[in-house]
């Protein structure tokens, strides 16, 4: 007889089941249409529900910590070994006399336990202790409450001097953090007292540029003693409210940073104030560190940019490369807008121009006028989002239209809409293909497999054609306002290449997107579980977003006016709130 | 980098304070781009098991993206949870070392799975330790010779001999010697309080300790923006086991006594039943609601109703999780001044202190709240402004310091 057969008659022959009592309680069990029993006997009992009203599962484990170290079903190790000793079964019992103690010891598994602590420590030991359990019993049944706890020590405690008091050194200079906000939610004060806690200079003064805040943010500055500068939305560029924030600074040195990042540590603009000056460069940015929530997404772009950067394995002294072209540039002269640390009357000679990219365009003219950069990756600030990836889709073109726009040498692929749309309504069914396919990795769940399924759907692209209609995604990981978007370009715009073979390079592009994650995955997971595996489901509908997003852009620098879609109003839904 | 985390339970049988520090950190590292494992111990009967060498049953599983390794031993010793037999699961923990060949070992604690340490001395494979209690020092646990006395350290085993004559004297020589060993030996030894600390640090002379306070999950938490006026109702709230050291029935009866009409108290948290009868009986005709266990995720929900967070522990408590999630979501505390739990806490700034075991006190801080409410609103302000209490991505960055720190 199976061990759950067995623990179900006697369950059932004890009477201290109550099915009704059951469904009443847990109205998830009721609405699972499950055996109450059955849910009981495998989950019910280890999530400490109560079988009835006439036991309560908590309460008897807490009682007998013996049963909760054995690992087994409390009310079956009650019906089986021990309703005969009385022990309390429901907290109703609870109120009731108590059995008395002695009684409740002598069972047979307390004296085999007795024979082994005799055998190992002798027979003082198990006379002492077994009178201090009886006392302890005494104890809790008398319940001297107003008596103190006695502190038993040979030398006091307080006569320790604890090392990890010194004084941090400070240094006769002051730090202005400058923070652009609107409406920055509840964390603000945690990051506003993260940063007035740093230690180290004389002074850390907060200056804020708020667009237009609607909530608590303004009163929370007011709170921390900021400095307030109030900019209307519709004045607001990345630029001109950084810039108007570091003129109102005070400070030898400026920080900027986001309203929803974190120092890690009290230490934070120390470390980067050291860093600017044993190094003698002229600005130092840090990496990133995402959020406990961040998802795979997040933290794969993270990795894969600061593997760009070289910095995942250390830090960088930066400056203007031998060959300079847009990769090198954007390697060498990278300073980050969660993070950047520069002397006020540095700033006060650069400042910041152009309304995306801020950051970037800053590094490249300093390294173009021979400054040194420092950027780290051992110290690093606490930031993340979880965006949707209709956010993404716009960031990739954004990003594309910013690459093309500065950099001279950027090479714009030849690609035309009208030939993009077909592309992208094909590798719309392939993601939903592949999403499909990656619920087999949890049976073999190693990070290979991902490659492996990647392949198999990659060597059926010879015989593959172009859809005859608007493909149907399957599994809804993509949010719905990208859905909306691609699958209203896909009717426009993306069938009149329906029954031909497939000749496009979207696939390709996103494949290699898709290298991403599959090095991340393999570098840092051993089994892919239920949990990850929709992570990497949200992770490459996001690449996807990206991919489109980013050729859309190239779509849209080699538009000829002929197009039968409207390039500018597609160029203006996707250039706006990145 | 490969770390594994060794604990001695974990999710999801078990899921108190050093589960969680274990859970947040190695998710937090794994997130940083490392393989992470978890290897703890299997205290279920029908552990569903998968492999069965050298003594040892274990078994893997995933718990919430992290991969677990739980063993246990066939013939568990009567001593389990104390003891530190050398022979006890050595080769069996050798062959997990040579198997998962990490990097390094963070232990959150050795209870039970001690042998992995022991196997990764033997083999030199660095290990950093964090003390979230005393199992090290003391086959207790807890510093605390009987259900009412504590004590402060073994003090060589001087002060077991005086306060826990039961515990044979060759034991505990042996057990502090190993115990001294695995200290000295660890790359990096960390506390989440500077109490914590100071009791290793003055038992083991020359044993560095950083101190690293535990970090709440921020995200899960929300600000608690109430402004009181002296006439509003009162909630105090307790969380925790209901059990003789965590004091219940000390806060039970002092609020028992003061039974103010504008005042409540919720008491979260399940416990023996015989304890729990009595502090039934301690209620009276009072507002005190028992409201028993709760879900971790309906924490905030919990906190939300709480006014003023009492912590009366009658034990060392090395952290407290419950009291700094309470004064993170700008909850002033009023707790024992004793242990780790109150290094946060600024007296009549951001809550009280009160000697242990004094219920006079206690009531004397209940009575002066629920007199004043409006003394709340200045707390809560010290706490938005000056109150620091780290989050998990805090903690765990600067454990990944830590660990870069031992391939320096």
């Amino acid at each position: 007889m199976g061990l759950l057969t067995r623990n179900r008659r006697l369950i059932r022959k004890s009477g201290l089941f109550d099915e009704k009592y059951y469904l009443l309680r847990y109205p998830d069990v009721r609405f699972a249409d499950v055996d109450p029993l059955q849910h009981y006997l495998t989950i019910g009992w280890k999530e400490g529900r109560s079988p009835s009203a006439q036991f309560n599962v908590d309460s008897y484990l807490q009682t007998n910590p013996d049963v909760k170290s054995s690992g087994i079903n409390p009310l079956v190790h009650y019906v089986f070994h021990n309703k005969e000793d009385g022990r309390p079964t429901s907290a109703d019992t609870q109120t009731k006399k108590l059995k008395a103690t002695p009684t409740r010891l002598l069972t047979w598994h307390n004296f085999r336990h007795a024979l082994k602590i005799i055998q190992t420590y002798g027979l003082k030991t198990f006379i002492v202790k077994a009178k201090n359990k009886l006392r302890a019993q005494r104890n809790t049944n008398t319940l001297d409450i107003d008596k103190p706890i006695r502190i038993k020590s040979i030398v006091p405690l307080s006569s320790f001097d604890f090392l990890g008091d010194k004084a941090f050194p400070v240094v006769p200079k002051s730090v202005s953090v400058i923070i652009p906000v609107k409406n920055a939610g509840d964390e603000f004060g945690l990051l506003l007292k993260n940063f007035v806690t740093q230690k180290g200079f004389k002074r850390v003064e907060i200056v804020i540029v708020d667009s237009g805040s609607t909530d608590r943010t303004l009163q929370t500055a007011r709170d921390f003693g900021a400095t307030i500068v109030e900019i209307s939305p519709e004045s607001f560029t990345h630029s001109y409210a950084r810039n108007l924030g570091g003129e109102a600074a005070t400070g030898d040195y400026l920080f900027f940073t986001v309203q929803d990042s974190l120092p890690p540590g009290q230490t934070f603009l120390y470390d980067l104030y050291s860093t600017l000056i044993e190094n003698q460069v002229t600005a130092v940015s840090c990496a990133e560190t995402p959020r406990e929530d961040a998802d795979l997404f997040y933290k794969q772009i993270c990795w894969n940019h600061y593997n760009f950067l070289g910095v995942n394995i250390g830090d960088r002294i930066m400056q203007l490369p031998e060959k300079v072209d847009h990769m090198s540039l954007r390697q060498n002269g990278q300073l980050a807008d969660i993070a950047n640390f520069i002397p006020k009357e540095t700033f006060e000679i650069y400042k910041f121009r152009l309304n995306y990219a801020e950051d970037l365009d800053l590094g490249i003219r300093l390294i173009k006028d021979g400054h040194k950069l420092a950027f780290l990756g051992s110290t690093r600030i606490i930031h993340s989002h979880n965006r949707p990836s209709w956010y993404f889709l716009k960031r990739g073109y954004v990003d594309n239209r910013f690459l093309t726009g500065v950099f001279p040498d950027f090479e714009i692929p030849r690609i035309v809409v009208s030939d993009f749309v077909p592309d992208i309504s094909f590798c719309y069914a392939f993601l939903g293909s592949f999403l499909t396919k990656l619920n087999t990795l949890t049976s073999d769940p190693v990070p290979n497999k991902f490659d492996a399924v990647l392949k198999e759907l990659m060597d059926t692209l010879p015989k593959s054609e172009y859809p005859g209609e608007v493909p149907v995604l399957g599994e809804n990981y993509l949010d719905l306002t990208s859905q909306k978007f691609i699958e209203g370009l896909i009717k426009a715009e993306g069938l009149h290449k329906a029954g031909r073979m497939y000749d496009g390079f979207l696939i390709y592009a996103f494949s290699g997107y898709l290298n991403i994650t599959s090095n991340y995955l393999k570098n840092t997971f051993e089994t892919i579980d239920e949990t990850l595996l929709l992570d990497i489901k949200n992770c490459i509908c996001k690449s996807f977003a990206i991919v489109v997003g980013a050729h859309l852009a190239y779509c849209y620098q080699n538009r000829d006016g002929k197009e039968s879609l409207d390039m500018d109003s597609l160029n203006k839904t996707l250039m706006e709130g990145v | 980098m490969k770390i594994l985390y060794l604990v001695h339970q974990f999710f999801p049988q078990f899921q108190a304070g050093t589960e969680k520090f274990i859970f947040n950190t190695a998710s937090m590292t794994q997130q940083a781009g490392n393989i992470v494992k978890v290897v703890t111990y299997d205290c279920e009967a029908d552990g569903d098991f998968t492999s069965d060498v050298f003594g040892v049953r274990s078994k893997q599983f995933s718990y919430q993206g992290l991969p677990v390794l739980a063993f246990q031993y066939k013939n568990e010793p009567p001593d389990l949870h104390y003891t530190m037999d050398k022979a006890l699961g050595i080769q069996f923990a050798k062959l997990i070392l040579e198997r998962e060949a990490p990097d390094l070992i963070h232990v959150g604690h050795l209870m039970r799975v001690y042998p992995i340490v022991l196997a990764a001395l033997e083999m030199g494979i660095p290990y950093v330790l964090t003390l979230t209690d005393f199992h090290l020092l003391c086959p207790k646990i807890l510093l605390m010779p009987t259900s009412d006395t504590l004590c402060t350290g073994p003090e060589g085993g001087e002060a077991c001999a005086k306060f826990c004559s039961e515990l044979p004297s060759f034991f505990i020589k042996q057990r502090l010697a190993l115990s001294t060993k695995i200290l000295q030996n660890a790359k990096q030894v960390v506390a989440p309080t500077k109490f914590v600390a100071e009791v290793f640090q003055r038992e083991i002379p020359g044993i560095k300790v950083i101190v690293n306070n535990h970090g709440v999950k921020q995200s899960d938490l929300r600000p608690n923006n109430k402004i009181y006026g002296d006439e509003d109702e009162i909630t105090f709230g307790f969380i925790g086991n209901q059990t003789v050291h965590k004091g219940p029935h000390l806060l039970v009866k002092a609020f028992s006594e003061l039974n103010h009409p504008r005042s409540r108290l919720l008491i979260y948290g399940t416990g023996r039943p015989e304890f729990v009868a009595k502090l039934h009986q301690l209620v009276g005709d009072c507002n005190i609601e028992f409201r028993g266990s709760f879900k971790a995720e309906t924490l905030p929900d919990v906190l939300r109703e709480i006014d003023v967070f009492v912590n009366p522990a009658l034990c060392y408590e090395t952290y407290s999780f419950v009291n700094h999630e309470a004064l993170s979501s700008e909850i002033p505390v009023i707790c024992s001044k004793l242990g780790g739990m109150f290094e946060k806490v600024v007296e009549g700034k951001n809550g009280f202190t009160f000697p242990a075991g004094d219920g006079e006190a206690l009531k004397q801080m209940l009575s002066s709240v629920v007199e004043s409410p409006s003394q709340l609103n200045a707390m809560k302000r010290f706490i938005r402004l000056e109150t620091l209490i780290p989050t998990v991505e805090q903690e765990a960055y600067r454990y990944d310091q830590i660990y870069k720190s031992v391939f320096r």
